[in-house]
């Protein structure tokens, strides 16, 4: 699949040219939506679900609430169609939708939030080791006492390979704030974790 | 992309994939929510569309300068002389109307009409010349 997003640190080789490759598709699919053929919905879906869900759900800290922010991008998207040829970034587009979606939802539900952020699992263990999974339950745990705005960075700098200058216009902020937050973000993770940095 | 010099913090884990289910679920969302707006009311499209805006906001302006030009009283009154010549002509249409000429029936055609004896003929008054 040529989905832009980096899930394992395992695939991260040859990341800027698939991304590339990917861009000019995602670009492609957004002009066949912008002049009514709804088909290209379905692959912009395959192609940004995984890295909608993720970005969501390091953002809202809850899988509920990652579903229906994945919905309601996507309900934006296609209500929107008919400006969608004129974007520029399709990858940005979509990343700045989501981000605002959440945060949307997030402060809508933040008062009756029923499902506990300990309870989210931000990672998961790739492969059947048991040492990972555990390593993925405790990273979560970890994950779950960051600020969400630093998770947010996190997951964009070190998932999907923004830069900082990337990640200040999808969350709205200065360069030097994104990078702050990333900074702070991994330091608090390392002190959690016991890890010297 | 470059590997992050902090890449070690999350090695050999990944994070979840969205869920098989919710494709169903966003696409059957997006599907509603095209249903929804498909059909725009003629309220809906006139508040969305300026150009109908706009013509809406004529025909009103229009509408109710027309309906103010009819009610306003007109600008030069009629002067008494004018009212006095209009008087004047109506009642001599009035007497035209009341000075039809009178038809003349002679005796013997009423009595034929409606069958009856005639009148005696009116008695003509002797010519001061004194021929009869």
């Amino acid at each position: 699949m040529w989905a832009m997003t980096q899930w394992t640190q395992d695939t991260l080789v040859d990341g800027e040219d698939r991304e590339a490759a990917g861009a000019g598709r995602l670009s492609g699919l957004f002009e066949r939506l912008a002049v009514g053929k709804t088909d290209a919905l379905e692959e912009i879906y395959a192609a940004c679900a995984d890295e909608v869900h993720g970005l969501a759900l390091w953002r809202t800290g809850s899988a509920h609430d990652a579903a229906d922010v994945v919905q309601e991008v996507f309900v934006r998207l296609a209500a929107g169609r008919a400006r969608l040829g004129k974007v520029r970034n399709p990858l940005a587009y979509i990343r700045r939708m989501t981000h605002s979606v959440s945060i949307d939802l997030f402060r809508k539900r933040a008062r009756r939030r029923e499902e506990p952020l300990e309870a989210c699992r931000f990672v998961e263990a790739t492969g059947d080791s048991p040492e990972r999974r555990v390593d993925a339950e405790r990273a979560s745990k970890l994950l779950a006492a960051l600020p969400a705005a630093q998770r947010e960075v996190l997951f964009l700098r070190h998932f999907t390979g923004c830069s900082f200058a990337e990640i200040g216009r999808i969350t709205g902020v200065p360069t030097f704030t994104a990078a702050s937050r990333y900074r702070l973000g991994t330091r608090r993770l390392r002190q959690l974790l016991g890890v010297e940095s | 992309m470059k590997r992050d010099k902090d890449g070690d913090l999350f090695e050999g884990l990944h994070v979840p994939h969205a869920p098989a289910e919710l494709k169903r679920r966003v696409l059957d969302a997006v599907a509603e929510s095209d249903h929804r707006n498909a059909s725009p009311t003629i309220w809906d499209r006139m508040w969305e569309s300026r150009p109908l805006r706009v013509a809406w906001g004529l025909a009103t302006l229009g509408l109710l300068l027309a309906n103010a030009g009819l009610s306003l009283p007109t600008s030069t009154p009629r002067s008494e002389g004018d009212t006095r010549t209009a008087d004047r002509r109506q009642a001599r249409e009035i007497h035209e109307l009341l000075a039809l000429p009178q038809v003349e029936i002679s005796p013997r055609a009423e009595a034929r009409f409606f069958g009856t004896r005639p009148r005696p003929e009116p008695t003509e008054a002797p010519d001061s010349s004194g021929r009869s």
